[in-house]
């Protein structure tokens, strides 16, 4: 219900433990790192690291190398030993040397019907095979058309070994005395003989000696790697290397504690003593409206010193979803659903299904609907309620005015709540000219309150509010200050209140805006309108599979669920969406702006 | 005959050809490897392809697959045509016969049959009259009559048969075994075709008949400067727009450059409209291709549309070696774009 309070915190340490004291603060799991870049100054002096990275091209050289011998490298948990760049450089050109004798030439060319064909051959031994001296040997794919032809050099002196195939090549071996090879290879190469080189060495011995210290400096190379990019965060300052970033104010001491033995400094400052730098945000909620977050993040997270809207979002959203779903059994099945993949996948989503399902479950119960059926509940409301049939009636055709009425009553209680934020978050931020005299400040606020008594008063009581002085005060002083808003606010800051581009032009934007201001609050308020629709919507295609089900006899249970389901699942969809556009639109834009930067602590993928 | 079947499924393959558009990303293909790699991945030669490397695979071999994907397009075809459409088509299995008898005899003066055995189109095999794989072994006239007995060659073969190779008259056989392939040609459209069908069918040989006459009128005034009594020799007596009274006057009177400006201004000249070009071969090429796609687009009879599918193909085939033998030898794109007819 709170944004987590921050604190900035500096660590430094010389350049000798610079690479314990960053994986120190990847483990501390707590550090939202600041960019260097963002810390220098010309005052302070500081400067970036500027060394270059030789780990990310060993890294290379080890993948193509590993690829080559069919070895998929793994990052270990532990390194036997730390290398230099002398031993991981003599280790590559070892390996290197190993490679080019256990694979083909033309490997990069070679298709897995190639290899299958190497394994086959392999069985020969390529070793046994290279130290020949008095036979040829040549091998490679030769089309079934060409292969047709070999019969006819049936009198010239070689062997054919058919080793594979598919369905437009043999794999073969042929061969012969090596004082007929030049001969016998200008038969094969007129066939179209796609020729492989036969490796030196089994490629699997090499894989077998080489593994697990190709593994062992891969890992090495890797976390150095990884810390190599946490570079952009480290600067240098005094010839001391420095980490800064923002920890949440309670564990500062437990981010202090995950440098035990490491020799660092810290420096703690409070968030206003940093004002260059914004704070992240960090949402701070309970598991009730924790899943709500998940609409904060997609709008935008607030700024450090902003409210936290995600209690008052959970309760709209929850209170709107209710009155549009209204279906205690559909309700139920939702709050089980949500709850079920909540807790099993953790999903922010189903959280917020879950809860909405409660809310819908009310008010279902409230409007006597259950899975469709608008009458199992007459008893129970006859008996609780003392009413004749049920509570509220939706499909009646007499309450449907009610309904769409109270709809618009909700959406000016939301926007005269939503207003009383703003002010009050704009006072807190001391941007008195939003607080005192915008659409969504006090000047807004008495225009639409008294707009609003008005219709009530003289709808329900028959009482007239709108003598000219009443309309003077609460009507043509808020249109004032919307319209001076500008040159006002100008005023309570002590600056020349004149507008930038003159009087005149002021004048003709001004009366514009102050137009769409006034018909923003007639669309805005007609905008809960669909709040009363899909009400009437959700009745409407349930009364269409009731009467389905009816049509449909014995068939009638199936097309029951199904028709369940399948509104459940299209209003279910509108009926959050809609209530979403209803909270970023008509709420959101009336008392948020947004803009936070999200709390995000340090790991290697940064 | 018309069958509705066999036309359908010839013009929905004749659809499937490769465009302007394909050709003008093959001509952009730097190697034969991005030439292989597009007919494998982009184009109808999709099936035939599959499964070859394309980053290793030898030129001839690829021309040789895309020789193969078109020659077993015709069983699929043939698949619709009634009893007594087959036999027409043997003229594809007599062409391929009559070629390897040709290198079969210039193979004599070597021993190596190499190049012989590489040449031999093995889709053909079980379709040919006499053993082909048995010219392999064939070093004289003597041996190569006893492969080809009992075939219609073997009598055209024996009248050219010398015991020195230095007397072996092989223009002669070549031209006496091509009459007898156009021969059989228009024999076989005779026997199994009336009507309109066996106009347009013999609209289509006998224009190719004498186009072949008059591209030889060409080269032999241009290249050879040979005499009209040796160049009268080496026609085909087959007229078609040209009777043979302007044929002879051409021979007697025109130079090479004044042959294509007859053939400019005869009746082919309906099938050409505003084309224009200066090189003699291009232009004969190009009215042959124009001749079929007219029957192609404009015929209802099955047969002539069949007929006029090979010929379409055979310009296809050789677009496409003119690409690949481009890529491969790295010939300038506009001089290989100049050689394609599509």
């Amino acid at each position: 219900m709170a944004i987590t309070k921050m604190k900035f915190v500096a660590t430094n340490t010389d350049a000798e433990h610079l690479d314990k004291m960053l994986l120190a603060c990847v483990k501390s799991n707590l550090l939202h790192p600041e960019p260097a870049i963002n810390i220098i100054t010309e005052e302070n002096g500081g400067k970036l690291i500027s060394d270059e990275n030789i780990y990310s091209e060993y890294i290379t050289t080890l993948k193509t190398l590993g690829y080559n011998i069919g070895l998929n490298l793994k990052v270990k948990d532990d390194i036997s030993k730390h290398y230099t760049k002398e031993e991981i450089n003599e280790f590559i050109l070892e390996l290197e040397e190993q490679v080019s004798l256990a694979i083909s030439k033309d490997s990069t060319y070679l298709t897995d019907d190639d290899k299958i064909a190497l394994d086959k051959l392999n069985e020969y031994d390529f070793e046994k095979i290279h130290k020949c001296r008095y036979l040829s040997f040549g091998f490679g794919r030769l089309s079934h058309e060409s292969f047709k032809k070999l019969t006819m050099h049936s009198k010239q002196p070689f062997i054919v070994n058919k080793l594979h195939e598919n369905n437009q090549y043999y794999w073969v071996l042929y061969t012969t005395s090596v004082a007929f090879s030049r001969q016998i290879n200008k038969i094969f190469d007129s066939l179209y003989l796609e020729r492989i080189s036969i490796p030196n060495i089994d490629v699997k011995k090499v894989v077998q000696k080489y593994s697990e210290k190709l593994n062992d400096v891969y890992t090495f190379c890797s976390i150095n790697d990884e810390l190599h990019q946490l570079h952009q965060y480290v600067l240098i300052m005094d010839e001391k290397h420095v980490v800064c970033g923002f920890v949440p104010e309670g564990k500062v001491d437990e981010f202090k504690k995950s440098f035990d033995g490491i020799p660092v400094d810290f420096r703690i400052k409070d968030v206003k003593d940093v004002s260059n730098l914004k704070p992240p945000t960090e949402l701070k909620n309970n598991w009730f409206f924790k899943p709500f977050e998940l609409f904060i993040d997609m709008y935008s997270l607030p700024g450090y010193n902003e409210i936290d809207p995600t209690v008052f979002v959970g309760i709209t959203y929850c209170i709107l979803f209710g009155i549009m779903f209204g279906d205690l059994g559909q309700g139920f099945i939702l709050f089980l659903l949500g709850t079920f993949f909540e807790i099993k996948k953790k999903n922010r989503l189903m959280g917020v299904i879950a809860r909405v399902g409660i809310t819908s479950m009310i008010f279902g119960f409230l409007f006597g609907s259950v899975f469709g059926d608008e009458h199992i509940l007459n008893p129970i409301h006859q008996s609780l309620f003392n009413v004749r049939e049920k509570l509220f009636d939706v499909m009646a055709s007499s309450n449907t005015m009610a309904l769409l009425i109270s709809a618009v009553a909700i959406g000016a209680v939301l926007i005269l709540i939503t207003m009383i934020i703003n002010i009050f978050v704009k006072f807190k931020q001391h941007k008195l000219e939003e607080a005192l005299f915008s659409q969504n400040g006090i000047a807004g606020f008495v225009f639409y309150g008294y707009v609003l008594c008005a219709i009530i008063l003289n709808a329900m009581y028959s009482i007239n509010i709108t003598k000219p002085v009443y309309l003077a005060i609460f009507v043509g002083i808020p249109i004032l200050l919307f319209f001076f808003k500008e040159p006002l606010g100008k005023l309570i800051e002590k600056e020349n209140p004149k507008p930038h581009a003159g009087w005149g032009n002021f004048v003709l934007e001004t009366i514009f805006e102050v137009l769409e201001i006034m018909l923003s609050f007639v669309t805005n308020s007609l905008s809960y309108l669909r709040v009363g629709g899909f009400v009437l919507s959700h009745a409407g295609m349930m009364l269409v599979v009731m009467t389905l089900v009816e049509m449909t006899g014995k068939s009638g249970p199936i097309v029951f669920i199904l028709g369940n389901i399948f509104v459940m699942g299209l209003e279910g969809l509108i009926v959050g969406i809609q209530t979403l556009r209803l909270e970023y639109y008509e709420m959101f834009s009336r008392y948020y702006i947004g803009g936070g930067k999200k709390y995000k602590i340090l790991t290697y993928e940064d | 005959m018309n069958n509705n079947a066999m036309m359908i499924k010839t013009k929905s393959l004749f659809g499937k050809r490769l465009k302007s558009s394909d050709y003008q990303i093959l001509l952009q293909k730097k190697d034969i490897s991005e030439v292989a790699a597009f007919l494998k991945n982009e184009t109808y030669f999709k099936k035939t392809l599959d499964g070859i490397n394309e980053k290793s695979i030898h030129r001839g071999q690829l021309e040789n697959l895309i020789r193969m994907d078109v020659f077993r397009r015709y069983p699929k075809i043939l698949k619709y045509s009634t009893a007594n459409d087959g036999d027409f088509y043997d003229f594809i299995v007599i062409f391929h016969e009559i070629t390897q008898i040709l290198n079969t005899v210039r193979g004599f003066i070597s021993e190596d049959k190499t190049e012989l055995i590489a040449m031999m189109p093995m889709f053909i095999g079980e379709h040919t009259k006499f053993d082909m794989k048995k010219l392999v072994d064939v070093h004289t006239f003597d041996e190569l009559l006893e492969v080809i007995k009992n075939t219609p060659y073997f009598n055209v073969v024996e009248k050219y048969k010398k015991v020195k190779i230095e007397d072996i008259d092989f223009v002669g056989l070549e031209y006496s075994l091509t009459s007898l392939y156009y021969e059989e040609i228009l024999r076989l459209s005779r026997k199994n075709f009336k009507g309109q069908e066996l106009k347009a069918i013999e609209d289509i040989i006998l224009t190719g008949i004498e186009l072949d006459n008059l591209t030889k009128i060409y080269r032999l005034k241009k290249y050879f400067k040979a005499s009209p009594a040796v160049i009268k020799s080496y026609l085909i007596p087959i007229y078609k727009y040209f009777n043979k009274q302007s044929l002879f006057e051409i021979i007697d009177n025109c130079s090479g450059e004044e042959v294509i400006s007859k053939l400019k201004s005869s009746k082919y000249l309906y099938y050409m409209g505003d084309f224009k070009t200066d090189r003699f071969e291009y232009y004969v090429k190009k009215i042959k291709y124009e001749i079929s796609k007219h029957y192609m687009y404009f015929s209802s009879e099955s047969e002539v549309v069949l007929l006029a599918y090979f010929v379409l193909c055979e310009t296809e085939i050789q677009n496409i070696i003119d690409i690949i033998e481009g890529a491969r030898y790295k010939v300038p794109l506009e001089q290989v774009s100049r050689l394609l007819i599509y």
